[in-house]
């Protein structure tokens, strides 16, 4: 039986014939979400030559990089037309014929058989194991998942909507623990908004040159450096902001919570807190001195890494210059085992100095500028899940007692309209522990599951054993050959279906994308999937008919503009803001703390110190109660905390989330950017690389107690010799400069085998799954790269 | 007369005038441009200096056909490489 997969792998997309849009010569345009699909960052301007898309602009009527006007874009944007270029596009929808794993074979199906099979699956499926045996994963949010995905869920009856449970809403739940959060459901937090207000900013864990380059907030932190901000940067390695800041701390990966606990213990020892901020809005903070007193400098030094003169100077930094901001990253707060406790610390610290609700300070600001035309997400239809007893008793947001490995506390109360989750790890390892229950149907929309989570080896035996896995994707990944179905995904540049929004001090920018090249084969969009997909379930009722375009009408009816103008204006369109007629239109920036409003959210309205809001109740991991008081464990394997181990493994190892060059683990085929970083890296200090008689560019060998991989040496003295760091994501090939993609197991370059899964590996409170472990490493002269 | 200004300061580091460079003169993935991005570090661990610079090379045009600003000033996103 043929292949399909191979016959139509190499699609030449210099075939002029292919495309049949457009001019000869003409700029046309469309959103990039090239450094978070989370939302429409930054508008492109394209250029179209002879009916191809070959080069791209930023556009200058949008708002990207906070400003009307701009022209500047990241590496990324640049090389946006590349990301449809690459080989290996998914071409038509496939059904496996023959066992799973590489190599296995596929046919070629219709759309309507693809759809009629999904469906029929699903619905037998309910029917014999319940709604809620059907899970789709949630990689990196993106709006078609956040929104249809989810409306699809809830009229289906699943509550497993599997978040990545490494990403944003892990520290969202811990501020808004400790601070609160508003009744829109943001977190109260320590990022300050007024930043021209701000003394000190510290960013801890946060990777600003690599993601989010260009939207504004990179440009001016270094802006504010010139006029005399400090800042503090705490990561492992010396990133190019960190090594402009004031202050760089290179935290071993995994203890920051030791630090925080060690620059809390300095500020209640010295009495650096607002003695008024705490007598009036603070709970419990007499038990927290008392259990700070043990987190000297010299303890913290132990475990972090860092002089306890350092934590003393930094300590004190943070004690006195007012008003302080903290940005607070995905390393810490998100990827580690102590991940919750380490956020709740870092916004302790920011709130005990005073620094919290005040200009310049943190949740500084009240978003009132309205947008300008907004348009209207797809209502999730959350009403359309039925709740249980057990969810009606508890007086849980419906769904959740179905969870088949919940994200969060069920007890825990939702902010705002956030809806229950289950984990994506979680819900992969209930199709091998059959606990709670088995998932029968995941679905995997723009995400490999052997890249995207941790340890791909069980990932593996998971879809092994999955009766039914769709994926759905632009690029063959290596999870495809485990799937029953796999479909092909048009990018938002192939279609025009994908919304987006500015909006700035003096307008907003609304638009929508241009189709710029025909979709490859039949290439469905994400959004339309969906769509089609509810059709053949027969939800078409509450899915516009099967129709995108209705569903499209309804998102921009708010705007005052209709689909086809938004569709004839190729550069997007600018409504300046009135400001003569909309007086409200203008944020209101925080003049004055309004701490009675911001912390309303919390037992008694006082901040957490002592935590009673989460304290005490059942962890969501291992049911134990959890303490109301920081204890930090650390990373599973680490030099402080596992000494013996650290004898066979004596170095730690880390990985970097986001890349300026990559999107999580797309963008590899991109030849332009791969040519930038063409060989799967690890950073490693020059003493260590002597040692271990490594020179720059020879591969080694990383081996931890879970796995092993082969990465290419970048000696720096950017990192601690103690400490090697790396990135996840290698599996996509770059034909175009004869670059192989590297393997997700043992062997391979993933480096998401390396790291520990039990179940004490997780953070309690959130699930978690750190990114930190300890590795030995040697040179690898052997031919057998997994690739 | 406009001119090249860089502040190293400001660069990050983050290629996209390097490649804007690149694609714009339709210079294939791998091959050098006409801007290059380099960096220079003294010292060692944990008293490190990155010195982040960045280089025209011979042919150079200034993107002459643009009009405007050439394309490696237009793309940098904290404004460290500027056209003025």
């Amino acid at each position: 039986m043929q292949d399909a997969r191979q016959v139509h792998r190499y699609l030449d997309y210099r075939n002029p014939s292919v495309h049949t849009i457009y001019c000869k010569h003409c700029e046309t345009g469309s959103w990039c979400q090239s450094c978070a699909p989370c939302q429409s960052h930054c508008y492109l301007r394209c250029h179209i030559e002879n009916g191809i898309w070959t080069k791209t602009e930023g556009c200058t009527n949008a708002c990207n990089n906070g400003q009307h006007g701009s022209t500047s874009l990241c590496a990324k944007g640049v090389a946006a037309h590349e990301s449809i270029k690459a080989s290996g596009r998914i071409l038509y929808p496939m059904r496996r014929i023959g066992p799973k794993g590489p190599g296995a074979k596929f046919t070629r199906i219709s759309w309507k058989e693809a759809l009629g099979t999904i469906a029929s699956t699903l619905l037998e499926q309910k029917r014999l194991y319940g709604p809620e045996s059907f899970g789709i994963l949630s990689p990196q949010m993106f709006p078609p998942l956040a929104f249809l995905g989810r409306r699809l869920l809830n009229v289906h009856g699943s509550p497993n909507y599997l978040h990545s449970a490494i990403c944003f809403t892990q520290r969202k739940m811990s501020m808004y623990s400790v601070l609160g959060c508003q009744p829109n459901g943001m977190a109260n937090n320590m990022a300050p908004t007024q930043l021209d207000k701000t003394k000190l900013l510290v960013s801890w864990g946060a990777n600003p040159e690599n993601a989010a380059i260009n939207h504004g907030g990179v440009k001016r932190r270094l802006q504010r450096q010139r006029e005399g901000m400090q800042v503090i940067d705490i990561r492992p390695m010396r990133n190019a902001l960190a090594d402009k800041a004031d202050l760089w701390l290179p935290v071993r990966p995994g203890t920051d919570l030791a630090l925080a606990l060690g620059i809390l213990h300095v500020i209640m020892r010295d009495r650096l807190y607002d003695a008024d901020f705490v007598a009036d809005w603070c709970h419990g903070f007499d038990e927290l001195r008392e259990h700070a007193k043990q987190f000297t400098p010299e303890w913290a030094e132990h475990r972090c890494g860092i002089d306890a003169s350092l934590i003393e100077k930094t300590a004190r930094l943070m004690g006195t210059v007012k008003p302080m901001g903290i940005i607070c990253g995905n390393g810490v707060g998100d990827q580690s085992r102590d991940g919750h406790w380490t956020v709740v610390a870092i916004q302790l610290i920011g709130a005990l100095t005073g620094n919290f609700g005040i200009p310049g300070g943190g949740s500084d600001q009240v978003p009132l500028a309205p947008m300008v035309a907004p348009f209207r997400m797809p209502d999730t239809l959350s009403s359309r899940m039925p709740a249980s007893e057990e969810d009606l008793a508890n007086g849980w947001k419906a769904g959740t007692s179905k969870l088949v490995a919940p994200e969060f506390p069920q007890w825990l109360p939702l902010p705002g309209r956030d809806e229950p989750t289950s984990t994506y790890f979680g819900g992969l390892m209930s199709v091998l522990t059959e606990k709670p229950y088995p998932l029968h149907c995941v679905l995997a929309q723009a995400t490999n599951p052997l890249t995207a989570t941790r340890q791909p080896k069980l990932v593996k035996k998971a879809l092994e054993k999955l009766d039914m896995f769709i994926a759905m994707d632009m690029y063959w990944n290596p999870s495809c050959d485990y799937a029953d179905i796999v479909l092909p995904a048009a990018s938002q540049f192939e279609c025009s279906h994908q919304l987006g929004i500015q909006n700035v001090a003096d307008g907003t920018f609304i638009a929508i994308s241009q189709k710029l090249a025909d979709p490859p084969g039949e290439a469905m969009s994400d959004w339309e999937f969906y769509i089609k997909l509810a059709e053949a379930l027969g939800y078409g009722n509450d899915f516009w008919g099967g129709d995108i375009e209705k569903l499209l009408e309804e998102m921009v009816e708010p705007t005052g503009y209709s689909l086809e103008q938004l569709r004839r204006a190729p550069d997007g369109i600018f409504i300046p803001r009135d400001t003569q007629h909309m007086p409200q239109a203008h944020a209101r920036d925080i003049q004055e703390p309004d701490y009675a409003r911001l912390l309303a959210a919390l037992p008694g309205g006082k901040v957490q110190c002592a935590n009673d809001f989460i304290g005490g109740k059942p962890s969501v991991v291992d049911g134990k109660p959890l303490p109301r008081l920081p204890i930090y464990q650390g990373p599973p394997e680490g030099i402080a905390e596992t000494p013996e181990l650290a004898r066979e493994y004596p170095l730690i190892f880390s990985d970097v989330h986001a890349y300026r060059t990559s999107t999580s683990s797309c963008l590899g085929g991109s030849a332009h950017l791969r040519a930038l970083q063409p060989y799967p890296w690890v950073k490693i200090n020059p003493k260590t690389a002597e040692k271990h008689g490594i020179a720059q560019d020879d591969w080694v060998r990383v081996e931890s107690p879970h796995g092993w991989v082969v990465l290419k040496a970048q000696v720096t003295e950017c990192i601690s010799p103690e400490v090697l760091m790396a990135k996840r994501g290698w599996w996509q090939s770059c034909d175009e400069l004869g670059l192989p993609g590297y393997g997700c197991l043992d062997g391979g370059s993933e480096v998401n085998v390396l790291y520990s899964t039990e179940e004490t590996a997780l953070d309690r409170f959130h699930s978690s799954i750190g990114k930190q472990t300890l590795v030995r490493i040697s040179k690898w002269n052997g031919s057998d790269i997994d690739a | 007369m406009p001119r090249f200004e860089f502040e190293s300061e400001a660069c990050i580091k983050c290629w996209a005038c390097q490649v804007a460079c690149q694609i714009w003169h339709d210079i294939p993935a791998g091959s050098a441009g006409f801007r290059l991005v380099e960096e220079h570090d003294e010292g060692t661990f944990p008293q490190v200096k990155r010195t982040i610079t960045t280089r025209i090379l011979p042919g150079c045009d200034l993107c002459r056909s643009n009009g405007g600003a050439p394309r490696c000033a237009q793309v940098c996103p904290t404004g460290a490489l500027r056209w003025e």
